[in-house]
C-alpha cells in the first residue's frame, strides 16, 4: 500500500485506529460508569499497562468527589450514569450522505466563514472518499515535523508510540483529583493532542487539530499534553471557528502544557460551540482545565482564546510559574449572546522570582446573555520581584445582558508589584453616529467598534486565526444592537 | 464577653462640642449621631433597638453626622458586635467616622447597613487601627441619583487581622459610587478588601469606581484584594482598580537624593501614602487625632 | 442643491428650531452664526441625521431628494459629510482603518470597487498634506489623544478623503489657536469648488477671515434673523449678537 493511500485510509476510516484485539464486542459498551467501563476502555484503546492503573485511580477520586456549582452559572444536574463513555468511532457512510442533509444553518456559517466545500464535508463527518489533497498536506506536515524530532500525535498513538515519554508528563500539571472534571476526565479521556518538541527545536508549522487524523469527530473528552524542552518553541490552535455540534452535550477537556529552561509554548483557541437556540435550550456544556507550567527558567506559556459558542463555557487557563523569570500570558474574548452563560477566566501563581504575568480580558454581552470573569492571582512569599497586571474591561450590549468580573488577588510577598483595572461600557450612540456619518452602516459601525475593544487580543492571534475570529465575532454579534 | 456599644444621643452638646473633649481623651463615647435641618435647627434623632440591631432614620433634607468610636485598650479577650442600620431619606445627607482600636486581643465586628433614599448621600471614612481581629462591613443600597462615598484605612501590624467587607449596591439610574481603601500590612499582618459592586438592571447612568490600594512592608504580610464588580445595566461607567506593592522606589530616591537617610525616606511615604486618607475627612478637628496615632503606629520620624 | 423650507424642529420636547428657510447653490460658502443656544448645533445634527431631534415641521429638499426621509449612512453617501465639534474617539480602531471602511462604504453605494490598501496608504499620504497632519498619527486610534486642533483637522483629512457635495463644518474653529486655524482653514478652502457647496457654522467672525464666505446668516432663538454679504460678518464683530436681537423683538 503507497504511503498515500495508507495516509487516505486512516484519514478516513477508523477501523485501524481502534484495533481489533478485543474480546469485547465493538458496540456493545452500555452506559454509565464503573470500573468495568474504565476497564473496556483501556482495553478498547490498546493502552499500556500503567494506564489501567492510572484511569482507574482516577476514577476511584472522582467517586468520592462532589460537583462543582458556581453561583453565577445555572444548568440543569448532569445525569452521569446516563451518558455513554465510549463512543463508537463513526464507520463510513453512517454520518450524512451528503452535505445537503447537514443544518442549514450550520452550512450558512461554513458559507459566510469562507470554508472550502471539502473542509466542510469533513466537518460534518460527510463520507469522504478521496481528500487527496488533504491528505497529502498532512503527511507533508507530518514529514517536515519528524525530521526536526518533533512528536505530534493523537493521544492514543502517543501511548502506544511513546509510552514512556507521556508517562513522564501526563498529570504533571492537572493531577486526576485536582478537580471534579479533571477527575473524570482522567478516567475516561477518548483522545487529544500529544506534542512534544525537543531540545532547541523551533516547530516551523502553527501546529492545529486540522491536523490530526480525525478532526471531524472531536471527542468529548478530549486529553492534550504538550511539552516543550529545553530552548523549543511551539505554537498551537485549537479548535475552529466553525459551528460544531454534537449529540454529546457535556465536555470536559484536559490540556497540560509544560515549558522548560528557555521554552515558549503559544496556545491559541477559538470555540464556537453551539450555544443552543435562541432559547438556550440545546447547547454545549463547555468545562475544561487548562494548564501549564512554567517549568524552567525563563520559560512562557501564552493562552489566547475567543470564545463564542457553547450555552455555558468553564474555563480557566492557568499558568503556574514556578521557574525564575517565567511569564504567563492570558488573553480572551468571551462573547455572550442570547441566553449564553460564560464563566470564564485565569489562574495565575507566582512562585520562582522575577516572574511576570499578563492578563487581558475582553468580554461582550449581548442579548440575554451574562459574561463572568472570574480570576485569581496568587503571590506566594518568596516570589520575589513578582509583577502582575490585569485588565478586564466588558461591552454591555443590550439592556438585558450582564457582565461580572471577580478578581481574587492574594499577595504574601512585598517585592511583588500586583494591579489590576477592570472598566464597563457600552457602545455609545456618539461613536455609532460618527461612523454612520461617515457612511459606515450600524451593523458595520458596531463590528468595528467591537474589533477595536477586542484588538489587543486579536493581536496575539496567529494570523489566519486573527481574521477567522473577526469574521466570527461578526457573525456572533448579527442583529445584536437595535 | 460582649461588649455592646453604648447608644449615647446629645441631645444639647453638638458634636463640634464633643470633638475636643474627645481629642482630649475625656470623652470616650462610642456613637454619636446628630442631625441638622436645612435651616440649622437640630433634628432630634432616636436610635431604635431590635432584636437584629440598632435602627436610625435620617429625615428628608436633614444633615447628619455618624460617628462611631471603639477605644478600648484593655489587654483581656473579648469581642465587640454591633449592628447599625440607617435609612436616609430623600435629599438627605449622611457622614460616617468610624474608628477602630480595640485591644490585642479584641475580636470585633462592626456591620453598618445604609439605604439611600432618591438623591441622598453617604460619605463615610473608616479607620482600623488596633485589634486582634477587626471585620468591618458596610452595606449601601442606592437610590436614584444617590451618592455614595466610602474611604477607608487599614494599618494591620504583629498578627492582626483586618478584613474590609464592601457592598454598594445601584437600585436605581443616575447614582455614583466612589470608594477607595487602602491598605498597610506589616510583620505577620493580614489585611483583606472584598469590596463588591452591584449595579441592578435598572440603574443606568450608574457612575461607579472602586480602588484598593495595598503597601505591604514585609515577607510575612499578606493581602488579598477582591473587588468585585456585576452589571445588569447597560449604561453605566463602572470602573474598579486594585494594586498590591511596595514604596514606590522613583519616589523613594527621589528623597534620597535631597538628602533624607532611606529609613527615613520609607517612614515618610508610609505615612504619605496613609495620609491621604486622613486628609480626605471633611472634619479637621478630627485629623489631628488621627495623624497622632498614624504616627505613633508606624513611628514617623522627623516633619 | 439644499433648501431648507420652515423647518421646526425640538429637543426633548422644546422647539429648538422655529421655521428656518435656507437656500444653498453649488459652489457657494454660507456662513451661519449666533449666540450660543440659538441652534446652530441642533441644524447641523438634525442634517446629518442624528437621532433625538424630532422634526416636528417643514422639509428638506438635499438635490431634490427628501433628505430627512434618509438615514445617515445614506446622507454620506449622497455627499453629505458634517465636521463635529466634539469628535469622537474610538478605542482599537486606527483613523486609517476607519477612513478606508468610510471610503470603501461610500464607493459601495456609488457603485464603484473597493479601494485596495496600497491605493489607499497613497492617497492619504496626499490628503494628509492639506491638513499638515503627521501620517504616524493616523495609524493611531481615532482621535486617540489628539488635541484640540488634531482632532479638527483630522476632520478636514477626512473631508478631504470623502469628497462630499455638500460640507457642513460645525463650529470647526471653536478651541483653536491661530495656527490651526489657518491650517484648517487653508483645508477647507483648498476643497472649494463650483460643484461643492459649505455651510460653516460659527460663532465667532474669525474664522471667516480665512474663508471667506458667500452668504452670511444669524441665527438667533432658532430663528435667521438676518441674512447678507460678508458684511455682516464684520459687523456683528463689532456690533455683537444682542444689536441683531433687538432687531428680531421688533419682527
Amino acid at each position: 500500500m503507497t504511503q498515500s493511500n495508507a495516509a487516505i485510509r486512516d484519514l478516513t476510516s477508523q477501523d485501524y485506529k481502534w484495533g481489533f484485539v478485543s474480546a469485547i464486542e465493538m458496540d456493545a459498551i452500555p452506559a454509565g460508569l464503573n470500573e468495568d467501563i474504565v476497564r473496556a476502555i483501556w482495553q478498547k484503546k490498546q493502552e499500556p499497562d500503567f494506564m489501567l492503573e492510572w484511569r482507574l485511580k482516577a476514577y476511584r477520586h472522582w467517586v468520592t468527589m462532589k460537583e462543582p456549582h458556581w453561583a453565577n452559572v445555572q444548568y440543569a444536574p448532569i445525569d452521569y450514569q446516563s451518558l455513554s463513555y465510549y463512543a463508537a468511532p463513526k464507520k463510513r457512510g453512517e454520518g450524512p450522505k451528503s452535505l445537503d442533509e447537514v443544518d442549514p444553518e450550520v452550512r450558512r456559517t461554513f458559507d459566510k466563514l469562507g470554508i472550502s466545500l471539502e473542509e466542510q464535508k469533513l466537518l460534518s463527518g460527510v463520507a469522504v472518499d478521496a481528500i487527496i489533497d488533504s491528505a497529502s498536506v498532512a503527511t507533508t506536515f507530518q514529514k517536515q515535523l519528524k525530521e526536526l524530532g518533533i512528536i505530534f500525535c493523537p493521544m492514543s498513538e502517543a501511548l502506544r508510540e511513546h509510552p514512556e515519554l507521556v508517562k513522564k508528563y501526563l498529570g504533571m500539571v492537572v493531577p486526576p483529583g485536582d478537580n471534579f472534571f479533571a477527575a473524570l476526565n482522567s478516567a475516561v479521556f477518548s483522545d487529544g493532542s500529544f506534542c512534544y518538541v525537543p531540545k532547541g527545536v523551533r516547530c516551523p508549522i502553527e501546529l492545529s487539530t486540522y491536523f490530526r487524523i480525525n478532526a471531524a469527530n472531536t471527542g468529548q473528552f478530549e486529553r492534550t499534553l504538550i511539552v516543550a524542552d529545553e530552548g523549543a518553541y511551539v505554537s498551537y490552535l485549537e479548535g475552529c471557528t466553525a459551528p460544531m455540534r454534537d449529540t454529546n452535550q457535556l465536555h470536559a477537556a484536559v490540556v497540560e502544557l509544560i515549558a522548560m529552561d528557555n521554552a515558549q509554548i503559544k496556545y491559541s483557541t477559538i470555540q464556537n460551540w453551539y450555544p443552543g437556540d435562541k432559547e438556550g435550550k440545546g447547547g454545549i456544556f463547555n468545562f475544561v482545565t487548562k494548564r501549564g507550567l512554567c517549568k524552567g527558567v525563563n520559560s512562557k506559556i501564552s493562552w489566547t482564546q475567543v470564545e463564542t459558542g457553547s450555552a455555558i463555557t468553564w474555563k480557566y487557563p492557568s499558568c503556574i510559574l514556578k521557574g525564575d523569570n517565567s511569564i504567563g500570558e492570558f488573553y480572551s474574548v468571551a462573547l455572550a449572546n442570547h441566553r449564553q452563560q460564560a464563566d470564564t477566566g485565569t489562574k495565575m501563581i507566582h512562585v520562582g522570582k522575577n516572574t511576570r504575568s499578563t492578563i487581558i480580558s475582553k468580554g461582550i454581552s449581548a442579548g440575554y446573555g451574562q459574561n463572568s470573569y472570574r480570576g485569581m492571582v496568587r503571590i506566594f512569599q518568596g516570589a520575589a520581584g513578582a509583577r502582575n497586571y490585569s485588565q478586564c474591561d466588558s461591552l454591555l450590549m443590550s439592556d438585558t445582558c450582564g457582565a461580572h468580573t471577580f478578581p481574587h488577588i492574594e499577595v504574601n510577598e512585598p517585592s511583588a508589584q500586583m494591579e489590576h483595572e477592570a472598566t464597563t461600557s457600552k457602545i455609545n450612540e456618539d461613536q455609532l453616529f460618527y461612523c454612520r456619518q461617515r457612511g459606515i452602516s450600524t451593523e458595520d459601525a458596531v463590528n468595528m467598534i467591537v474589533n477595536g475593544f477586542c484588538r489587543q487580543v486579536f493581536k496575539e492571534l496567529p494570523m489566519e486565526f486573527a481574521v477567522e475570529a473577526q469574521k466570527l465575532l461578526s457573525i456572533s454579534l448579527e442583529g445584536s444592537v437595535g | 464577653m460582649s461588649v455592646e456599644s453604648k447608644g449615647v444621643i446629645p441631645a444639647k452638646a453638638g458634636i463640634q462640642d464633643w470633638i475636643p473633649a474627645y481629642n482630649r481623651g475625656d470623652d470616650k463615647s462610642s456613637l454619636q449621631v446628630e442631625a441638622h435641618r436645612p435651616d440649622g435647627t437640630v433634628v432630634p434623632l432616636s436610635i431604635e433597638t431590635t432584636a437584629e440591631g440598632r435602627r436610625l432614620s435620617i429625615p428628608e433634607r436633614a444633615q447628619a453626622s455618624l460617628i462611631e468610636i471603639y477605644e478600648t485598650q484593655g489587654n483581656e479577650a473579648y469581642s465587640t458586635q454591633t449592628t447599625l442600620r440607617i435609612e436616609v431619606a430623600a435629599e438627605a445627607r449622611l457622614a460616617h467616622y468610624k474608628l477602630v482600636r480595640e485591644g490585642p486581643r479584641a475580636d470585633h465586628q462592626s456591620f453598618l447597613e445604609v439605604h439611600l433614599q432618591r438623591a441622598a448621600s453617604l460619605e463615610s471614612h473608616v479607620f482600623l487601627f488596633d485589634g486582634a481581629r477587626i471585620r468591618n462591613t458596610l452595606h449601601v443600597r442606592v437610590g436614584e441619583g444617590g451618592n455614595c462615598v466610602l474611604n477607608g484605612l487599614y494599618l494591620a501590624t504583629a498578627e492582626q487581622v483586618m478584613e474590609t467587607h464592601t457592598l454598594i449596591d445601584h437600585l436605581k439610574p443616575h447614582g455614583t459610587s466612589r470608594e477607595l481603601y487602602k491598605g498597610i500590612l506589616d510583620q505577620k499582618a493580614q489585611g483583606l478588601f472584598d469590596g463588591l459592586i452591584v449595579v441592578e438592571k435598572d440603574a443606568q447612568k450608574t457612575d461607579s469606581s472602586q480602588t484598593n490600594k495595598n503597601l505591604l512592608l514585609s515577607s510575612d504580610a499578606k493581602a488579598k484584594s477582591n473587588p468585585e464588580l456585576k452589571i445588569l445595566a447597560n449604561d453605566v461607567k463602572c470602573k474598579h482598580g486594585s494594586t498590591i506593592g511596595q514604596i514606590d522606589a522613583a519616589q523613594l530616591f527621589y528623597l534620597r537624593s535631597r538628602g533624607i537617610p532611606e529609613e527615613e525616606a520609607r517612614k515618610l511615604l508610609i505615612y504619605a501614602f496613609a495620609s491621604e486618607m486622613i486628609e480626605s475627612l471633611p472634619v479637621v478637628s478630627l485629623r489631628e487625632r488621627l495623624h497622632q496615632l498614624l504616627s505613633g503606629k508606624f513611628q514617623k520620624g522627623g516633619g | 442643491m439644499l433648501k431648507i423650507k420652515d423647518l421646526h424642529v425640538s429637543v426633548g420636547g422644546k422647539e429648538i428650531l422655529r421655521g428656518i428657510n435656507l437656500e444653498v447653490n453649488k459652489g457657494e460658502v454660507h456662513a451661519i452664526m449666533g449666540p450660543n443656544g440659538s441652534g446652530k448645533s441642533t441644524l447641523a445634527h438634525v442634517m446629518a441625521g442624528r437621532e433625538g431631534f424630532t422634526v416636528i415641521g417643514g422639509e428638506v429638499a438635499y438635490e431634490g431628494k427628501d433628505l430627512l426621509a434618509m438615514t445617515p449612512e445614506v446622507r454620506a453617501g449622497e455627499g453629505l459629510f458634517l465636521a463635529f465639534q466634539y469628535p469622537v474617539e474610538i478605542a482599537g480602531v486606527t483613523n486609517n482603518y476607519f477612513l478606508k471602511t468610510a471610503l470603501n462604504a461610500l464607493r459601495k453605494y456609488r457603485g464603484l470597487p473597493a479601494m485596495d490598501a496600497m491605493d489607499f496608504l497613497k492617497l492619504i499620504k496626499e490628503k494628509a498634506q492639506i491638513v499638515e497632519m503627521d501620517t504616524a498619527l493616523l495609524s493611531r486610534s481615532v482621535n486617540d489623544g489628539f488635541s484640540g486642533g488634531e482632532k479638527k483637522r483630522n476632520e478636514i483629512l477626512q473631508m478631504a478623503v470623502l469628497e462630499p457635495r455638500l460640507s457642513i463644518l460645525d463650529e470647526t474653529d471653536s478651541g483653536l489657536d491661530i495656527d490651526a486655524l489657518q491650517i484648517v482653514a487653508k483645508g477647507i478652502n483648498k476643497m472649494r469648488s463650483p460643484d461643492r457647496a459649505f455651510i460653516v457654522v460659527t460663532h465667532y467672525q474669525r474664522l471667516l477671515n480665512y474663508v471667506q464666505p458667500d452668504f452670511v446668516h444669524v441665527l438667533s432663538a432658532g430663528r435667521i434673523v438676518k441674512s447678507g454679504g460678508r458684511e455682516l460678518a464684520l459687523e456683528l464683530e463689532k456690533r455683537g449678537y444682542v444689536w441683531l436681537e433687538e432687531g428680531a423683538a421688533i419682527r
